[in-house]
């Protein structure tokens, strides 16, 4: 009996032992800004912004500069701080038809550190190009190609970027605010 | 046949319409095509399974492949890219074939009408459709009745009296000895 105590005491302690609960998100985005910005990260400090809200501020996305974003991404992922190693969602977003930009918002999550964070960057409408991700988290590639198929933004020196949702001959980017319904798709009536 | 079965002594002679034996050949043996594409294809399911078992109506033989079906459960949202499919395995469908669009988004587009970019506004602008069941999504007594409807129709067809069905012809092809666009 004393034998099995002593056995169920040396088992280490699951590292989560909360699994099935949702990570929570980056408590400290300062921290994270502060990751992300040199000498760790590739960023300069007022590149960065930090936009957060909730009651302690623990929501929120870090803006980083679209330019570097294969950088940060790459901080993300191999910073002993950060050690971001899955991307959960890249989704890209039309806030408004005054807004000349396009948002892409990237969602990660550490398994080690059991934590979740949101990075937000930004493109001009008329050029929604930006880096591909894919050779940081391999399960980017669908992800990007989503973005691309409904909101248009083309990832440079993606592998594979077709159409993923809609057929391939579908005509514009249906999340866009200025979409305009198809009134006939193959001859098939759409109203 | 086992309506008959141990009715006579001898060899006998039924007389009988032929329509009406053939039409209880087919609606006692509606074979469907498995063809879910939504959360209406939960209830096919459940349509299939022992609690409501359709097989006691002849209709539980759920065929992989549309050459052996007879029946096609539209169960589920249509998309226009699965449009141009459901209408390829249509036409592969043998005759005599039937359709039931089942639930709101089959029927009409259903909560999709408005806003969804990619809905058909109902698969019966793809394919003809019999019966129509309603509900979102229906329950599987529902689509059982659905099945009951899609019976008394076939029951009710004439087959020797039908006018023959009109041969498919390309729109854009034009027919020999008439000028382009005549049939447009």
């Amino acid at each position: 009996m004393a034998e099995a105590e002593s056995k169920d005491k040396e088992k280490p302690a699951p590292p989560n032992p909360k699994f099935w609960e949702p990570a929570p998100w980056d408590h400290d985005l300062q921290a994270l800004a502060r990751r992300l910005a040199k000498p760790h990260g590739p960023c300069t400090a007022d590149e960065l912004k930090v936009v957060a809200w909730g009651p302690k501020q623990v929501e929120g996305y870090i803006d980083v500069p679209a330019a570097k974003i294969l950088d940060v991404c790459r901080t993300l992922r191999d910073d002993a701080e950060c050690r971001y190693d899955i991307a959960m969602c890249i989704s890209g977003v039309d806030y408004s038809n005054d807004d000349p930009q396009l948002a892409v918002i990237y969602h990660v999550l550490s398994i080690e550190k059991n934590r979740r964070a949101q990075i937000r960057t930004w493109v001009p409408k008329s050029d929604p190009t930006l880096d591909t991700v894919e050779s940081i988290w391999p399960a980017a590639n669908w992800h990007e190609r989503e973005t691309y198929d409904l909101v248009g933004i083309v990832f440079r020196n993606h592998s594979d970027l077709r159409r993923i949702l809609c057929p391939e001959d579908w005509v514009g980017f249906p999340l866009r605010k200025n979409y305009e319904f198809p009134k006939e798709y193959h001859g098939i009536s759409c109203v | 046949m086992a309506l008959l079965a141990q009715k006579f002594d001898d060899d006998n002679v039924l007389c009988t319409k032929v329509d009406w034996l053939l039409n209880w050949a087919r609606l006692s043996s509606i074979w469907p095509m498995t063809f879910g594409l939504a959360c209406c294809a939960i209830e096919m399911m459940s349509v299939g399974a022992c609690k409501h078992d359709i097989d006691r109506f002849g209709a539980g033989a759920f065929r992989a492949t549309p050459r052996q079906a007879d029946l096609m459960i539209v169960a589920g949202t249509v998309s226009f890219k699965m449009a141009e499919r459901i209408k390829r395995l249509y036409e592969q469908m043998p005759e005599p074939k039937y359709v039931i669009a089942m639930g709101a988004c089959a029927v009409g587009g259903g909560p999709y009408y408005l806003y969804g970019y990619n809905v058909v506004k109902g698969v019966d602008r793809v394919v003809p459709v019999d019966v129509y069941v309603a509900g979102c999504p229906p329950r599987p007594e529902a689509l059982l009745e659905g099945l009951f409807k899609l019976q008394d129709k076939i029951r009710r067809d004439r087959i020797l009296r039908r006018a023959p069905r009109p041969k498919p012809v390309l729109a854009a092809e034009p027919v020999a000895g008439e000028p382009a666009g005549a049939h447009s």
